[in-house]
């Protein structure tokens, strides 16, 4: 448990009340959507038709690539393999234009890819409590300097040196939704160049 | 304090700084109606909120929205600020409602509590609207933003002294969805803007737990048109400097750093701010007013029971309330000055001077 504005994640899970199912991952997040067609085959052929459509986006990483194994699993599902974010993005735009009533939304990877898809899908009119997140593979924090508003997107130490203004700057638990970011201040303001020990807290 | 103050009721000084140079302070009559938050000698987090209703008489708190003294000097240091950061103020796209009611509630307030300053004719939905303080003439047609030099919530707030923020009402809870905000005590409107009512609040110690926010909010989601509220928050700043923000922290920081026993009670302010809670007629949306005034501990020590008072308050305020309120460093130079001004005498119930 963090502070109020931090996010939290946890295991996606199909939902068998929604209509329609777009299932979103980045690298190891593959795993978790194998779960979730794992849990919808389950249901049985019966299930089909009320199951509705299910659109399954994946962008491999460094970390992992798992295109194969969603492509082949026994849903036989149509995956779409994007070959980078931008990619992806535009992907999930046109999966939305299509009516969203009644639509879930799984989404799977690092915070950074987390909230670029919530965000796209929150400009379709998808309401956040309506996406389903769960945080994969890395915890680096994808992290906005409040100085001078650089963003880095994966951050793994809780403190660094801001690439925009060259600041140390220390990365708070409040969390921006709308800007996917957590916040970083600086760190020796009041006592300049006493800079804490950094260390990797977000591996 | 100036001879030569440009208007009458309330005289209004010319401008002060509050940076560089610094040259802001309080009259004797500004400091007698300062708007003193303590009304014991202790403080914790409360929900403290009650009706704006016009009460008491001549104090702070009796107009809608108090202009004193400082006016000119917080319109310029606005200026400033927004020049530097034009984000500072920001209303996302579907508040043009609340943009136009907010407009509108400011001006025939002003217009009724200051009429020698500001007036508003209104014929039909042509508008004129005078203030003199900035000479300011303009005449436009309500709700036709193109016919205002700035949108309306920018263009009526860089006249109002405070802070504001918007916050429209949707499934039980407020969002941050708008503000003008250049005199704010360490939180930022851009990273904020888009937050829940408990995410903006996450930072805050202890006030989530003891169940504050609940209550507060539970309150505010009844709040009715034409019946405003308000509350008091207070923290201390080094030096009277009015943008603390964490945009400009890395710049500001190092004043913690400067207060010593010889000028701690030249630098050292406390930092109160009155706000106010409005409903808004037609968007139904809330506007939220963060009035901030300063006051130095060699101002405060003139009034006796306050000078007592918050030697008490600070000395027995928690530690993680003072670490977040950023003063935990200088406080015990404070708290050694202000220890001269305790003679350990009662003090009277309620926040006025005696
Ligand atoms: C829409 C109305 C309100 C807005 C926009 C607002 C905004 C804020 C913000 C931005 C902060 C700073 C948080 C940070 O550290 O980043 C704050 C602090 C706080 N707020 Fe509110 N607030 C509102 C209403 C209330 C109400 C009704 C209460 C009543 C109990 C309350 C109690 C507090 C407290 C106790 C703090 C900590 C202040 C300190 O210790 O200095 N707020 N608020």
């Amino acid at each position: 448990m963090g502070i109020k504005s931090k996010p939290e994640y946890r295991e996606l899970e199909f939902d068998g009340n929604a209509t329609r199912h777009v299932l979103l991952a980045a690298g190891p997040g593959g795993d978790a959507l194998l779960r979730v067609l794992d849990q919808a085959a389950r249901l049985g052929r019966d299930a089909d038709a009320a199951r509705g459509p299910l659109d399954v986006l994946y962008l491999p990483s460094a970390e992992a690539d798992l295109s194969m194994r969603l492509r082949s699993h026994a849903l036989g599902v149509d995956a779409v393999v994007a070959p980078d974010r931008r990619g992806l993005e535009s992907a999930l735009r046109r999966v939305l234009t299509k009516a969203v009533m009644g639509t879930r939304l799984y989404v799977a990877g690092n915070e950074a890819f987390v909230w670029a898809c919530v965000n796209v899908a929150r400009e379709a009119g998808i309401d956040d409590d309506e996406v389903q997140r769960e945080r994969c593979g890395s915890l680096a924090r994808p992290v906005q300097c409040v100085h001078c508003k650089t963003t880095d997107p994966a951050v793994t130490t809780n403190i660094y040196v801001c690439p925009g203004c060259g600041l140390h700057v220390f990365v708070r638990d409040h969390f921006s939704r709308r800007l996917g970011v957590y916040q970083s201040v600086c760190v020796d303001a009041e006592a300049p160049g006493e800079v804490p020990a950094i260390e990797e807290v977000y591996p | 304090m100036s001879e030569q103050a440009t208007v009458a009721a309330p005289r209004v000084k010319p401008v002060e700084t509050f940076r560089g140079d610094f040259t802001y302070s309080n009259s004797p009559e500004a400091i007698r109606r300062f708007p003193f938050p303590f009304h014991r000698d202790d403080y914790m987090y409360s929900v403290n909120i009650e009706p704006h209703d016009g009460t008491p008489p001549g104090s702070a708190y009796a107009p809608a929205f108090d202009i004193d003294e400082h006016y000119l000097s917080e319109m310029a240091e606005r200026r400033t600020v927004l020049e530097e950061d034009p984000k500072r103020c920001q209303v996302l796209p579907y508040m043009m409602e609340a943009q136009w009611d907010t407009l509108e509630l400011m001006m025939t307030s002003l217009a009724a509590d200051y009429p020698e300053h500001f007036s508003l004719t209104r014929d039909g939905d042509t508008w004129t609207w005078e203030n003199r303080l900035l000479d300011i003439r303009d005449t436009f047609t309500f709700k036709d933003a193109d016919t205002l030099p700035l949108e309306p919530f920018e263009y009526i707030t860089r006249q109002v002294q405070g802070d504001f923020t918007l916050h429209g009402q949707r499934n039980d809870m407020l969002y941050m969805d708008g503000g003008m905000v250049t005199c704010q005590a360490d939180w930022s409107l851009d990273f904020d803007l888009g937050m829940n009512f408990y995410e903006w609040h996450g930072p805050v110690p202890r006030a989530h737990e003891m169940g504050v926010f609940e209550r507060a909010l539970k309150y505010l989601l009844t709040l009715k048109v034409g019946s405003p509220v308000r509350r008091l928050n207070w923290t201390m700043t080094v030096n009277p400097r009015m943008d603390t923000s964490p945009e400009n922290y890395d710049k500001w920081g190092i004043d913690r750093a400067t207060i010593t026993p010889d000028n701690v009670g030249e630098l050292a302010h406390l930092r109160v701010e009155l706000q106010s809670l409005w409903r808004l007629p037609r968007s139904n949306a809330i506007l939220f007013s963060i009035r901030c005034y300063l006051i130095s501990m060699e101002e405060l020590a003139t009034v006796p029971k306050w000078a007592r008072r918050f030697h008490r308050v600070l000395r027995d305020l928690p530690e993680d309330l003072a670490d977040y309120k950023g003063f935990i460093g200088f406080r015990p130079t404070v708290l050694d000055y202000l220890a001269r001004h305790d003679d350990g005498a009662a003090t009277s119930p309620g926040g006025a001077p005696d």
